[in-house]
């Protein structure tokens, strides 16, 4: 028994040397990537894309279920955005509340005839409104299809433009989101297909007029670790995948597509738990089957803000659903992996993802069992054991004060000197009870997966973004 | 053991570095900001005093340079004339642009590219040969800040550089040009039509280049471009370019635009068809309302409903048509007609047609 518990731990070793290397490379390409765009991004270009004929227009889709507490915000803010060419489409997902009747008062909205081209599979559309203030605006009126997919598949089929915004009704764009979202498509307009960008945490950052105005740190030491988790994968990770070619993911919270690519996809899949990814795996799928070359880019800047949750219960089933739904992911789009075909996301993505995103878990679990039998068997070497999980410590911390330490450097927005001190403290908390809890987490969604017990919606219960006043 | 108790401590110690040096740039950023305001705020009146009378500036502290640099370019993006003139004379004298065309030939590519962009800002005489020469680099960051700074210098001169580089590999450098093109304006025009015409010619780079010029056309709006454009929307065999040039006759117009877009809504590809209708409502042509009504009823959506929109934007001719169309057998026509009346009396503040709602 020993040998085998002497065996586990040495493969479970030689996995943790692997990941951690594999963390390492991402952060040099990444840092390496970001500075590249910081220079290029010094030379200025945003005022090219605002003026120029070649700017395609873009309709942004704003799906809404119950949000009239923030609707008509979220369109004012949608107003604000700075783009040549901008029509906004709101999809009512079939509220049971007055978000209808706020967007109504607020646009003047009229009933209109006019057809919809029903190209990507939806709910019925029970109703097209325009309004007479506004002549970019339309609000849809469809019938509950039980999830985002379905609502944004009813904008996709109602967007006027070649280009579609992806996001959310209670998400905050920076005014030039779209701006910096956009020039992939002008740089390589045939191939680009999807562009995505970083996903930051509004809790405690001051918000007016749908605009953030003053960014700090969250003060839930909960929201706060998960803004240091979101800056360790926005900008140490997703730069690295998007510039070796192998991004497999764009966040459903921002994300820019090809309408084209969209329709020819068949939209996005409403069986599908994490909608985003899956759509992107199926984007880059359905292009490589073809041999067609398709670009699908993360560009840092177009930053839009969301809420993070503050309980650990919302957080507990946000977790579940994003594990479920990579599984989920994975399992439907196996096909890919270790396919050179596929390119970088079939040779280097999924298998990343199955070894390291869905199998971490699994090697978690294994390596605390391990010390339970070791301990047990009394073939447990404390000492080493207390070494290790000290190393593990010290490496994740290392990694996301790295993180942290190149945001800082590099972003438009710092923060105060305070808030930076508050979220170097939570990357220690970050590794130290945080990890553990979600891996335990995923792993619960990874059994309920198996039990076939996986497919549910469960949505957070949100503060606003007026709940979180600024008292500095 | 050792080896882990070894890169433990390197980790965290390495954690800790970053940690302090991120908190030190914080407090340092702050600091340089405070001291950049104060250097702005002690340099502004003998700043103005050069801009606006000549007056000469007294020599300026190496550390204090860059914020005075600042202050001037800003100056320089704002006025014209002698002012202007005036501070591109000083940043001359003070060695600016003889240091920014050393930078052209720097190895680093950032280096060329911030000279480049430099040199564009400061708008000097005498830079356009080098800046031209910089478009054949081969980084694409660099080709990109010299077209923009030889648009923003706007020597003619520097014309044929640019509308070359709308042929560049790196689709961004050409919509920088094209954006550039546009703010020149008619000098650009002869040199557009050519490349435009040569659409065809087959050489590389050709058609995304006549793509490109062919809407930078449109947006310059000069009629010398009208006969190449109905020439490319007739002959084309690319359909993106003659649906480019349907585009563009839209916008420019003439006299032999409108007959040339009817029968563009004839062509085989739909995308062309389309934008003809759009064009043609554009042009005003109510002679075209026949033509229009009968292309609702095209097979392809896109047509039908930019031909319906169209005919709600000439005037009475098209909404009678419409209101014809409104008693269509064929529903989506119907339907589109009604739409489209709908928002017309929207526009007008009128009532809504008979059958309209409010939500």
């Amino acid at each position: 028994m020993s040998t085998v518990v002497t065996v586990v731990s040495s493969l479970f070793l030689a996995y943790f040397i692997a990941l951690d290397l594999v963390y390492a490379s991402l952060f040099a390409v990444s840092f390496y990537q970001s500075g590249v765009h910081m220079r290029r991004r010094a030379l200025g270009g945003d005022d090219v894309v605002l003026r120029s004929p070649l700017t395609p227009p873009m309709s942004i889709v704003l799906p809404a279920y119950n949000e009239e507490a923030c609707i008509v915000a979220s369109v004012d803010a949608a107003r604000l955005l700075e783009y040549p060419e901008l029509e906004i489409v709101v999809v009512d997902d079939g509220s049971t509340d007055e978000t209808l009747a706020r967007l109504t008062e607020a646009y003047d909205l009229v009933r209109s005839r006019a057809p919809l081209r029903l190209q990507v599979p939806c709910a019925p559309i029970r109703a097209v409104h325009i309004s007479r203030r506004l002549p970019n605006l339309v609000v849809l009126c469809k019938e509950n299809g039980g999830c985002k997919a379905d609502a944004l598949n009813a904008g996709i089929n109602a967007a006027r433009y070649p280009l579609v915004c992806v996001t959310d009704a209670d998400t905050v764009l920076e005014k030039d989101a779209l701006l910096r979202a956009v020039r992939p498509f002008l740089e390589r307009p045939r191939e680009t297909v999807a562009v995505g960008g970083t996903v930051r945490i509004v809790n405690g950052c001051t918000v007016d007029d749908g605009r953030v105005t003053r960014v700090a740190a969250p003060r839930s030491l909960l929201a706060a670790v998960q803004v240091v988790e979101y800056m360790r994968a926005f900008i140490a990770s997703r730069m690295a995948w998007s510039s070796i070619g192998g991004l497999f993911l764009i966040s459903g919270a921002f994300g820019v597509f090809r309408k084209d690519a969209l329709v020819e996809v068949g939209g996005y899949d409403v069986r599908a738990i994490g909608e985003d990814m899956e759509l992107v795996l199926r984007l880059r799928h359905h292009f490589s089957a073809r041999r067609r070359r398709s670009r699908i880019v993360f560009v840092p800047d177009p930053v839009v803000w969301t809420e993070a949750p503050e309980s650990l219960g919302d957080l507990r089933r946000q977790r579940k659903r994003w594990h479920r739904g990579l599984l989920q992911c994975l399992w439907w789009h196996r096909g890919m992996l270790l396919r050179p075909s596929c390119g970088a996301v079939g040779v280097l993505g999924l298998p990343y993802l199955w070894l390291f995103e869905a199998g971490g878990t699994a090697m978690e679990v294994v390596g605390y069992v391990t010390v339970v039998v070791g301990a047990v068997l009394g073939v447990l070497d404390v000492e080493f054991l207390v070494l290790f999980t000290l190393l593990a410590m010290a490496y994740g911390v290392a990694l996301s004060v790295s993180a942290l330490a190149m945001d800082e450097s590099r972003s438009l927005r710092p923060q105060s000197a305070g808030d930076i001190g508050r979220l170097l403290l939570c990357t220690l908390l970050e590794n130290v009870g945080y990890r553990q809890m979600n891996a335990l987490w995923r792993f619960t969604a990874m059994l309920d997966m198996l039990r076939g017990r996986g497919h549910t919606w469960d949505p957070l219960s949100r503060k606003g973004f007026k709940a979180e006043p600024d008292e500095s | 053991m050792t080896l882990i108790i070894g890169i433990t401590l390197v980790l965290f110690a390495w954690a800790a570095a970053l940690a302090l040096m991120a908190l030190t740039l914080r407090l340092a950023h702050r600091r340089e900001e405070r001291r950049r305001r104060s250097v702005e705020l002690a340099w502004r009146g003998p700043v103005q005093a050069l801009v606006l009378e000549g007056a000469p500036l007294a020599a300026v502290p190496e550390r204090e340079q860059p914020v005075v640099l600042g202050l001037l370019l800003r100056y320089r993006a704002l006025l014209r004339g002698p002012e202007a003139e005036r501070i591109t004379g000083y940043l001359e004298a003070q060695g600016y642009v003889q240091r920014a065309v050393d930078g052209l030939r720097a190895r680093s590519r950032w280096r060329r590219a911030e000279a480049a962009a430099l040199l564009g800002r400061i708008r000097p005489s005498g830079v356009v040969p080098a800046l031209v020469g910089l478009m054949a680099d081969g980084s694409a960051d660099v080709r990109m800040a010299a077209a923009r700074s030889l648009a923003a210098i706007g020597d003619p001169a520097a014309v044929d550089a640019l509308t070359t580089a709308l042929a560049d590999p790196s689709r961004w450098t050409a919509t920088t040009v094209a954006h550039d093109l546009v703010e020149m304006g008619p000098a650009a025009v002869p040199t557009l039509v050519e490349i435009a015409a040569a659409a065809d010619s087959g050489r590389h780079g050709a058609h995304a280049a006549a793509v490109t010029a062919v809407r930078v056309l449109g947006e310059i709006r000069d009629p010398r471009a009208e006969p190449v454009l109905i020439a490319l929307l007739e002959g084309a065999t690319d359909f993106n370019v003659r649906t480019r040039a349907a585009a563009a006759l839209g916008a420019i117009g003439g006299p032999l635009a409108p007959p040339a877009l009817r029968r563009a809504l004839r062509e085989p590809a739909w995308q062309v068809r389309a934008q003809a209708a759009t064009s043609l409502a554009a042009l005003g042509d109510r002679s075209s309302v026949p033509a229009l009504e009968r292309s609702v009823r095209d097979e392809e959506w896109w047509v039908r409903r930019n031909c319906a929109e169209a005919l709600g934007r000439l005037g009475n001719p098209g909404r009678e048509a419409l209101g014809r169309l409104t008693e269509s057998d064929d529903r989506y026509v119907r339907d589109r007609s009604l739409a489209v009346l709908e928002r017309l009396a929207l526009a007008d503040g009128a009532e809504r047609p008979a059958g309209g709602e409010r939500t």
